[in-house]
């Protein structure tokens, strides 16, 4: 019996772009007693037929009041804020202000598409009892002889005034400190923030990646932040080479290389000759290529393979590179296998079908023959 | 040195016309009495959260599933397998246009039986960076995934920087023989500000 034929209709699209913007993104308040406040939302969209429902969650909703519950096209609403006289969970409290780009649902049964939300959010920082520090850490990358800049934001998050005494430890990526940096003793108000930055000379330093320690004493606690960073030198490291390439035609080798600069390599390229006991059998260049700071890439060049036989044969690679003025090379040895390309033969496959046909034709006549009897 | 002589005289004379005008015009705007205001520019860059589909439609059109597989799968790769439908090769693309990084999740308006219908079908979906290192917090779900109802974190962290703020959102639909009639559903993107 025919199957029946089973029409289907896929459809995903939207009734026009749906770029929504929302302002402000985000708004970070200190929490006050029965503070009450006003913010206000700015929304944009393309299209100015398009419905926007408007909605509000999070720990702190219940202090929540929006002032429309949805927008056509864009415009501004008003969230008021009605904090209570007092939270009893200290710490980061996230109301989250949401636009949502409202469905028809008669479009549903009909090509449907895309849409967009945006969730908008108020935080809301109640303060710990007592002495709290919070501090965020950052350290940039840098070549030797560069400075490498770090940045410390502590914000006081308890009640109380605080001390804070600040120090950095710097250690290498197999755990030996190689440096500390200490800061003066600062007093912080309630809610008050500061932000410190010192710099790391790396004259002396070797290229690698290192991290850093970030610690804040205040009275018996103590609030830390590690970061990582790393010191380049102009130097593009080797990682891999081909290993497996077949015999016959235009090859292709490749050379997987990573940078450990941090500024742009230029012109990088490979030389690479291939020979074995009875010489050299391959010479050539690859393309040259660029490496951003710190990049993995693969530089590929191509080559005649028409003389080398299966077998095991020597590589050396040697790669030049730039970086600003200067330019360097480095080289590795290496093996490479050329194997031998398995060809399929189509008259092999052939055979091979037909024989199969012919037994199960043989079978099934056997079988009619039994039958009959 | 008649040259010279020349240069130096036209010098002498652009000198002093430029030192008349300036005295008309000081004469025109008046000097007496003349205060130093100081005019102070302040502006503030508001932090804006904005999304955007920048590729909105798959549409594989109307098909059919061949006559022999019980079963047809359309991908939005190209891929087509075993039915008639028109070939899609480019999902759905995410563009963060704010000027903050956001937390990125999904939600869709019908999962397989109700978007599609039929006996076991499926609908998929995959997520990947459109621009290198969109999203630093490493994407979800990076091999086909049941689609769901429910939100689905794809990225924690997308950058609105320029040159990588843009995600793909691969689809695959699984449709049974005896599935029948037009589908559609909403897949909404939700961006929260980080």
């Amino acid at each position: 019996m025919k199957k029946l034929v089973v029409i289907l209709l896929f459809l995903i699209l939207i009734q026009n772009l749906s770029a929504l913007r929302v302002i402000p993104a985000k708004t970070e308040i200190n929490f006050k007693s029965n503070l009450e406040k006003d913010f206000i939302y700015t929304v944009n969209h393309l299209n100015p037929n398009t419905h926007f429902d408007l909605y509000a969650k999070g720990d702190l909703v219940q202090y929540v009041t929006l002032d429309k519950e949805s927008l056509t096209g864009g415009g501004s609403f008003i969230a008021h804020l009605k904090l209570p006289e007092e939270i009893e969970i200290p710490g980061k409290h996230i109301i989250y202000i949401g636009i949502r780009e409202k469905v028809d649902e008669e479009l549903l049964e009909a090509p449907v598409g895309t849409a967009v939300a945006i969730q908008s959010v108020i935080i809301i920082n109640v303060p710990y009892p007592g002495k709290y520090v919070e501090t965020q850490f950052s350290a940039n990358d840098a070549n030797i002889g560069e400075p490498v800049i770090f940045k410390l934001f502590i914000q006081s998050r308890g009640d109380e005034d605080v001390t804070v005494s600040p120090r950095i430890d710097v250690f290498s990526d197999k755990g030996d400190m190689i440096n500390s940096i200490s800061f003066n003793d600062r007093n912080l108000g309630k809610d008050e923030k500061l932000e410190l930055q010192k710099t790391l000379n790396t004259a002396n330093f070797n290229s690698g990646t290192y991290y850093a320690i970030a610690s804040v004493n205040y009275g018996d606690k103590i609030s830390e932040k590690n970061v990582s960073f790393r010191i380049g030198e102009l130097s593009l490291k080797i990682l891999n080479t081909s290993k497996l390439i077949k015999v016959g035609g235009i090859r292709k080798f490749t050379v997987q290389v990573e940078s450990s600069w941090n500024n742009k390599i230029e012109g990088a390229y490979a030389k690479i000759v291939i020979y074995n006991k009875s010489g050299e059998l391959a010479n050539f260049k690859t393309v040259p290529i660029e490496l951003e700071a710190w990049e993995k890439k693969d530089i590929i060049g191509f080559f005649d393979a028409s003389d080398f036989e299966p077998g095991n044969y020597s590589d050396i690679v040697t790669l030049f590179y730039f970086g600003g003025s200067a330019g360097k090379s480095s080289v590795k040895f290496d093996s490479v296998r050329f194997i031998k390309e398995r060809i399929i033969n189509p008259y092999m496959i052939l055979s091979l079908v037909l024989g199969i046909l012919l037994i199960i034709n043989v079978f099934l006549l056997i079988k009619n023959e039994r039958k009959k009897k | 040195m008649k040259n010279s002589n020349l240069l130096t005289t036209l010098a002498v004379i652009v000198v002093i016309t430029t030192l008349l005008t300036l005295i008309v015009t000081v004469n025109k705007i008046g000097m007496t009495g003349k205060a130093t205001d100081t005019a102070t520019a302040n502006f503030t860059i508001n932090s804006a959260a904005s999304i955007s589909f920048i590729t909105n439609v798959v549409n594989w059109g109307s098909g059919s599933v061949d006559e022999i597989p019980t079963a047809a799968y359309l991908y939005t790769n190209g891929t087509v397998v075993d039915g008639t439908w028109n070939s899609v090769s480019q999902g759905l693309t995410l563009q963060n246009d704010g000027n903050v990084n956001v937390t990125v999740s999904l939600t869709s308006s019908k999962a397989a039986a109700d978007f599609v219908g039929g006996t076991n079908p499926e609908f998929k979906w995959l997520v990947s960076e459109n621009e290198s290192n969109s999203c630093s917090s490493g994407l979800n779900p990076t091999s086909w995934t049941a689609v769901s109802t429910g939100s689905t974190t794809i990225c924690s962290n997308m950058s609105y920087d320029d040159s990588k703020d843009a995600l793909d959102i691969d689809l695959m639909v699984k449709v049974p023989e005896d599935a029948i009639g037009t589908k559609g559903c909403v897949i909404t993107a939700t961006g929260t500000a980080i």
